[in-house]
């Protein structure tokens, strides 16, 4: 409570305590465009002001809108058979100490391989196509969410079990109605970085072995001596990086309000 | 206490021992499975892993070692050390001063949003495609986790903290050494790993867009080249140097963090 | 002696309000402290105590008003004084050993590491933690980490020590010890005491004089002399009928917080 109050008392001092971070980036901007115009850049800079009319004018004429939606797609599908994977992988892992310990092993192996070394190997049997990269962004996808989802289930409170047992709450209906709500903390978070990766693994397939989406327009670009529409796109990845981290630490917070951790962590 | 023994039954069974041959053995029964399929099947991309072995020790044991598995592992350290480098430093100052992190805020965040291996096409229009391009996407990939979460160790640093430091005449960069870097370290240690899976993805990366050597270089030209067995083994190389990258990590986090381990197993 | 010489602390006016929220919470506070003396401020709970004592040892700029040590104004936070704070778990550096802890105040000190090791050794024998200088805080009790943070104060060799309820987190026994072993160390290494407190007990129990607070805007109700003599013992000066009626006097002002309107004789 005192946290809470603290901080929108603190929010509410200062005229917009976005204001000047937002002027830094204009200044920022203002100073690399004069360079660039001035020529002491190399000529690999081109000034921001051309990289924004690349932008607007590649998002009008579907230039670049048609990437945008090639490229979330992929995210989208990738993150979603990731996601269920992870969740139903993660809950047997977690509530079942048998499957547990017979996978272990090969999760501790495979985890820390950077899923990008996936990329050939998809490539042999699912092609260039939009397949291949919903393959390696699911393998990579999958990963956080199913650590997070073990360690939620594995974490839960033994006293609501318990509670829930003494009600006489069978075992199945506890998992979803006591168990899953608890690890619904733990999977929000994974969820998130989950997201994150998969939005890197996505434009970077693309930029690697890729016939469509973001990444594959920055490599086209590049090849093209286009630098302007290289930039903007580069823009635009960073962009959707920030709407989806956003997304999905608001989703992140609306699940955990009521747990512990958020309530002590804030100060 | 009927309720404490509870939970130690239903997380554990059998012995440790017991515990780890299944795992192992699953590992086991699924090479073997492989085996028997490839061997049946006799399909080009699914070698047998006998023969995967073969080739494993034939290319690694020899002159590919040095000559594509060392320059990766070299461009990784040096960026990934640089990275922390900046990344703490820059960090814990910014987190410790309210006013330069309210500036520099949206900006690093905005950043940090970019996926790291959108800027290999600049880093190669920029610096070429030698090592010096390779480490500086690496260190541009792996250091936002590391100073972001540096900088929000260093702005939640309890007031009591810095208030002692001030009580007892210690200021300045004597207080961000002995009292705000140290606070902050937990966090530092979240950012750095985070860190370290990002220089690992970029390396491969950067090697599978411009290089003539190293890792990412190898599986993917193996690929292009139908040498399925040689992918099979840099992927596995990959993952042993993965897997003990991640263990001399977690080894230098628990001496580090003793501290904290030790403090967050009482609290709970 | 005269009397100016004799007051080591001298507070006179002062006025603290918060620049944030602009909200008042000292209105007037003009209090002394003695050379070697033990001084109590009681007030109820959230009379602004922390915001007084922060503002006494300069941690906070008075927003008027005046505080001198020793004849000269303070502004920062003097060597001859120091405040142990009430939360010992934030106070004390969690990475550091107890004895690393004690040896932080000695960093500007430039000792010899034999003198300061004698240092270190002296105040831990003083607080009777000798045997415990390679523990970590956060594995002693809560009593005996508010020791260490004492025995650090103590290290940085004070000539007064301002304490913020540092009893007010352990329980009951462990106070009784605490609050002794304060008395003692004012009595063998000569540090005077000004502690804040909202326990009026303990204030009567530990003081030559009490400070009562009125809620805030904070301003001084009244000072009380304790005429119990230097020796206090936990059974017969607790059961001492001239510490039961001060007590209950000091009860009674601030049971009825709308009677602590302040008399003009109480400053």
């Amino acid at each position: 409570m005192v946290a809470s109050q603290s901080r929108r008392a603190t929010v509410s001092a200062g005229a917009n305590p976005l204001l000047p971070g937002l002027l830094f980036v204009l200044g920022i901007t203002a100073v690399v465009e004069v360079a660039a115009r001035l020529g002491w850049l190399t000529s690999y800079v081109p000034p921001p002001s051309t990289i924004i009319v690349a932008l607007f004018v590649g998002l009008f004429n579907g230039e670049i809108s048609a990437e945008i939606g090639m490229t979330l797609s992929a995210f989208a599908v990738g993150l979603l058979l990731a996601t269920s994977l992870a969740i139903v992988i993660g809950i047997l892992m977690g509530a079942i100490p048998v499957v547990y310990d017979g996978l272990k092993v090969i999760v501790e192996f495979l985890r820390p391989v950077p899923s990008v070394a996936m990329i050939p190997l998809a490539i042999l049997f699912l092609g260039l196509g939009t397949q291949m990269r919903v393959a390696v962004i699911t393998y990579a996808a999958f990963w956080p969410l199913l650590i997070s989802t073990i360690y939620g289930v594995r974490a839960i409170d033994p006293v609501a079990l318990d509670t829930a047992r003494n009600f006489g709450v069978p075992p199945f209906e506890a998992l979803y109605r006591v168990t899953l709500p608890s690890a619904l903390v733990n999977i929000a978070t994974g969820l998130r970085v989950s997201a994150s990766i998969a939005l890197v693994v996505t434009v970077t397939t693309e930029l690697v072995a890729g016939n469509s989406g973001l990444g594959f327009y920055v490599a086209q670009m590049e090849q093209a001596s286009r630098l302007p529409q290289m930039y903007a796109a580069i823009l635009l990845t960073g962009v959707l990086g920030y709407i989806i981290n956003v997304l999905f630490s608001l989703l992140e917070k609306k699940v955990v309000f009521w747990s512990p951790a958020s309530r002590g962590e804030t100060q | 206490m009927r309720n404490a023994s509870l939970p130690a039954k239903r997380l554990y069974w059998g012995t440790t021992t017991q515990r780890n041959l299944l795992g192992v053995g699953v590992v086991l029964l699924l090479l073997v499975f492989w085996q028997v399929v490839a061997t049946l099947k006799a399909n080009v991309y699914l070698p047998p892993v006998s023969s995967i072995v073969v080739t494993f020790v034939h290319e690694w044991f020899t002159t590919q070692f040095r000559d594509q598995a060392l320059p990766s592992l070299y461009r990784m350290i040096v960026g990934y050390l640089s990275a922390c480098a900046i990344g703490v430093t820059v960090g814990v100052l910014i987190g410790a001063y309210k006013r330069v992190f309210r500036l520099l805020d949206p900006f690093l965040q905005f950043l940090r949003a970019i996926p790291p291996s959108a800027i290999i096409p600049v880093g190669i229009l920029l610096i070429g495609i030698g090592d010096q391009m390779k480490i500086v996407v690496i260190c541009f990939g792996a250091v936002w986790p590391i100073l972001i979460n540096a900088a929000d160790g260093a702005r939640n640093v309890p007031r009591e903290r810095l208030d002692t430091a001030r009580i007892f005449g210690v200021s300045g960069v004597d207080t961000l050494l002995s009292v705000t870097l140290p606070s902050a370290m937990p966090g530092i240690f979240a950012g750095l790993r985070t860190g370290l899976s990002i220089a690992f993805i970029m390396i491969v990366v950067s090697e599978m867009i411009g290089s003539t050597n190293g890792l990412g270089y190898y599986i993917l030209q193996s690929q292009r080249t139908f040498a399925i067995p040689e992918m099979y083994g840099g992927i596995v190389l990959l993952a042993i140097l993965g897997y003990s990258l991640n263990a001399g990590f977690i080894a230098i986090e628990h001496r580090v963090l003793a501290w904290h381990h030790g403090q967050s197993a009482r609290a709970v | 002696m005269n009397t100016i010489d004799e007051k080591l602390l001298d507070v006179v006016g002062l006025e603290k309000r918060y620049h944030s929220s602009g909200t008042l919470a000292i209105e007037s506070v003009t209090l002394d402290v003695r050379r070697s003396e033990f001084v109590s401020i009681v007030g109820p709970s959230g009379c602004g105590k922390t915001t007084l004592l922060k503002t006494i040892c300069g941690l906070l700029h008075p927003s008027s008003g005046t505080v001198r040590l020793n004849g000269r104004l303070i502004a920062e936070p003097p060597p001859e004084m120091v405040l142990v704070f009430q939360d010992y778990a934030r106070s004390l550096f969690p990475w550091l050993t107890v004895e690393g802890n004690v040896a932080f105040p000695l960093k500007k000190k430039n000792l010899s590491k034999a003198d300061k090791s004698k240092v270190i050794d002296d105040v831990l024998r003083a607080v009777n933690l000798e045997r415990f200088a390679k523990h970590y805080p956060w594995q002693l009790s809560g009593g005996m980490q508010q020791r260490v943070a004492i025995a650090r104060a103590v290290a940085f060799s004070p000539e007064i020590l301002l304490l913020d309820e540092p009893f007010a987190s352990v329980d009951a026994l462990t106070r009784a010890e605490l609050e002794d072993l304060t008395l003692d160390l004012r009595d063998k290494l000569g540090i005077t005491m000004l502690l804040v407190t909202h326990d009026i007990d303990e204030a009567v129990y530990l003081s030559d004089r009490v400070f009562v607070l009125s809620p805030p805007p904070s301003v001084v109700v009244r000072e009380f002399a304790i005429p119990l003599g230097r020796a206090r013992d936990q059974e017969t000066t607790r059961s001492d009928a001239r510490f039961l009626e001060l007590r209950n006097e000091i009860h009674h002002l601030i049971g009825r917080p709308r009677q602590l309107a302040p008399e003009p004789t109480a400053v």
